[in-house]
């Protein structure tokens, strides 16, 4: 047991994760790795629905992890086929998903279709005795993602959403040191995501639904189920709350090009204790870019960037370095011995990165690597789904705010046994 | 104050705590086997302590005790502090010891002679001896409250950390997690560096050719010129009265002025 959890903070270690004990506390789901030196003589047999642009992505991760194999795949487009072919030549390929899961050599299944097409696949593939890796947003309705949750909950099949942030090393880091109370109270997140395109792919006529599935109402709900999912989640993660309430406006005001979802949108989601997160989306503008900024009584993390600034006095340079040296095993000399340091001396603040300049990956990696652990072993990581349902709920809410223009509260038939949920009255 | 916590390894947690005090910045890093509660009360402890002593010996704060003797009449005696006495006591002892050379008296303009009695100190009572005594403690208290913050943690059985009170008083504690003692180079020369173990590195002067801030107390001038002193000592408050001293003493020789600094010298006696 104890060769077990060394091998695991070695291998946290090589992320730039140190102390990963420590961090467990903050990102419980890291237990998925708890095995992980244990399980290197099994191989899980995976099969992929809809390896379009997501699943090639997802693929060519997992075709590098040696407890995986991709022995299917299905898809309805013969150039996603295709690619996805480049990558797992020996792969069955299927058209109908469906016949997919009838695979008995297939033992767990990566779902990377359009929003829409989730819900039936999921549920099918937990109902096929599958283990299920599904691309958030997890369904189109909450409805919908109730119910596959509980599914994945009566069949004891394990249940992954492609929340990377869960298992990206800077946000890891970062909302350890949020938890241990390094940057006050946090009163306010100012999440956005402005980008410059019009999100449109090149497609014939009667491929345009298929292709550009984004961009109509039917098949996703455009920017709060493919960018606010993953931005949304922060918040839940820094303040281990739900909020319970969102309001906000969407509309079409930049690319009236046929889409019918919205290419500009503002939420604002309220938590019980009146802290706010708001959510800002416009495709029309990319000068600031992506961010999640986490305002605390002491200091402000810009995840994305990578960075945390005190309010007060910054950080020693030469500190954050002997610390970060000791704990990469480093016994070195800093310079700051001198003569007297006065205030007027103090730099302009320009923030400490988490863990160091360049981030080594954004959390994909990871993330698959713990669903074929969790498959493994059979253990599902504590709280990884619920996390993921709550983003998929929040999305879906903010969502239904904006088409409805009104203050929407969380329902309580759809609220988990978890964080400020969990004395729900409806639930046993 | 802030601070961020890391586990080294299994059993050991450190902190890095830091805040700003008597005119500069506090930088403490701290380990220990445990909790990293009992790291986090020891750093507000040293906080704690650090403001009390400013509270005392600050002639920039009003109501501070040193503040309420330059603003008493000369010959006026006024009741102190046990603990301000010894410490005036002390630097007066430094002040014979060193040939005027430290004195806590010294003033712009006013050349003080060692035979001249500047402060009489009668615990609990200490006075000017006329209006141009004004006591300013910026060369020592540092030192003293690093001293003081050193004696704080090995109360509490905290045996390794280092600690720099506006980088120019570092005290290394103990050990560096990886190492034996704590290695500190020089901000403006980082190829000088100093191995400390349960020792204090103390640098006094001007880091640029603009800075002055030192009264030669003999002439009553601002010493200029681009030069720094420093020490190791095995107290914070001696290492700031020696590097003072060391750095007057320099300000002496003809080729002050060209040479950037002179070297550190050891004082310090090894058992
Ligand atoms: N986690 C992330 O950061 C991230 C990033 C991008 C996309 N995604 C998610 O991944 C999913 C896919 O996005 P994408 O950009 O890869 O889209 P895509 O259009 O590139 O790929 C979807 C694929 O599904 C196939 N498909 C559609 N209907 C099907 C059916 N009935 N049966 C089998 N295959 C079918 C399509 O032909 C296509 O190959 C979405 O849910 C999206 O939100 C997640």
């Amino acid at each position: 047991m104890e060769k077990a959890s060394i091998s695991r903070r070695k291998f946290l270690k090589n992320l730039g994760l140190a102390g990963a004990g420590v961090l467990m506390a903050s990102s419980p789901w890291l237990s998925a790795f708890a095995e992980s030196d244990k399980t290197s003589r099994y191989k899980v047999k995976i099969g992929i629905i809809g390896p379009g642009s997501r699943g090639q992505f997802l693929m060519s991760f997992l075709t590098k992890n040696p407890k995986a194999d991709i022995v299917a795949l299905c898809d309805i487009y013969q150039p996603s086929i295709d690619e996805a072919l480049k990558l797992a030549p020996k792969a069955r390929v299927y058209r109908d998903y469906r016949a997919l899961l009838d695979d008995p050599n297939v033992d767990a299944v990566v779902i990377t279709t359009p929003l829409d097409r989730h819900y039936e696949m999921a549920m099918a593939a937990l109902d096929a005795g599958k283990d299920l890796f599904c691309e958030k947003t997890l369904c189109y309705t909450l409805a919908q993602c109730y119910e596959v949750y509980q599914k994945h909950i009566s069949t004891g099949r394990i249940l992954f959403v492609g929340q990377q942030r869960l298992f990206d090393p800077r946000y890891i880091t970062v909302m350890k040191m949020i938890h241990d109370g390094t940057f006050g109270s946090i009163n306010a997140i100012r999440a956005y995501w402005y980008r410059n395109n019009n999100w449109r792919r090149e497609a014939p006529p009667e491929l345009d639904e298929l292709r550009n599935w984004r961009l109509y109402k039917q098949h996703s709900k455009g920017l709060m189920t493919e960018l606010a999912c993953h931005q949304l989640q922060t918040g839940t993660w820094a303040l281990r709350q739900i909020p319970n309430k969102v309001m906000g406006h969407g509309a079409i005001t930049y690319w009236k090009d046929g889409r019918t979802v919205y290419d500009n949108i503002s939420c604002i989601y309220v938590f019980d204790s009146g802290v706010k997160m708001t959510y800002d989306s416009v495709i029309s503008n990319k000068f600031y870019g992506l961010e999640e900024k986490i305002l605390g009584s002491k200091g402000t993390v810009e995840p994305e960037k990578g960075k945390y600034y005190f309010e007060e006095t910054e950080p020693a340079a030469a500190f954050v370095r002997l610390i970060n040296d000791i704990e990469h095993d480093i016994f070195d000399a800093v310079p700051f011995a001198g003569t007297s340091w006065e205030p007027e001396s103090a730099n302009e603040n320009k923030g400490e990165y988490i863990l160091g300049k360049s981030p080594k990956e954004d959390g994909t990696s990871l993330m698959l690597e713990a669903f074929v652990e969790a498959v493994i072993s059979q253990k599902q990581p504590e709280r990884v789904t619920e996390e993921a349902y709550y983003s998929s709920a929040l999305s879906l809410l903010g969502h239904q705010a904006l088409e409805e223009e009104r203050v929407v509260t969380f329902p309580d038939e759809y609220k988990l046994n978890y964080l400020n949920h969990v004395h729900n009255p409806i639930l046993k | 104050m802030q601070q961020l916590f890391r586990q080294i390894d299994k059993d050991r947690e450190l902190v890095y705590a830091w805040f700003e005090a008597m005119h500069t910045r506090i930088d403490l890093v701290l380990w220990d086997t445990g909790e990293a509660d009992r790291l986090s009360c020891a750093v507000q402890a040293i906080e704690e302590e650090t403001r009390r002593i400013e509270r005392m010996g600050s002639r920039f704060l009003p109501y501070s005790e040193v503040s309420r003797i330059n603003d008493a009449a000369p010959g006026c005696p006024v009741c102190v502090s046990d603990e301000l006495c010894a410490l005036l006591a002390r630097c007066l002892d430094y002040r014979q010891r060193w040939g005027g050379l430290f004195d806590v008296t010294a003033c712009e303009g006013v050349s003080c002679r060692l035979e001249e009695q500047r402060l009489s100190v009668c615990a609990p009572y200490v006075a000017r001896a006329d209006e141009t005594v004004r006591i300013d403690l910026s060369g020592c208290l540092k030192g003293y409250a690093l001293d003081r913050a050193v004696s704080l943690l090995r109360k509490q059985g905290i045996g390794n950390g280092l600690l720099s009170f506006g980088n120019s008083s570092v005290f290394a504690l103990g050990n560096h997690p990886k190492g034996e003692g704590w290695l500190v180079a020089e901000a403006d020369s980082p190829d000088r560096r100093h191995v400390l173990h349960d020792e204090c590195l103390t640098t006094s002067g001007n880091n640029t050719g603009s800075r002055r801030h030192i009264v030669h107390p003999l002439t009553g001038r601002m010493v200029e010129g681009r030069h720094t002193a420093s020490v190791v000592t095995r107290s914070g408050e001696e290492g700031e009265v020696l590097s003072i001293v060391k750095f007057l003493s320099d300000s002496l020789s003809a080729s002050f002025q060209d040479k950037a600094e002179t070297g550190c010298i050891r004082l310090n006696q090894k058992k």
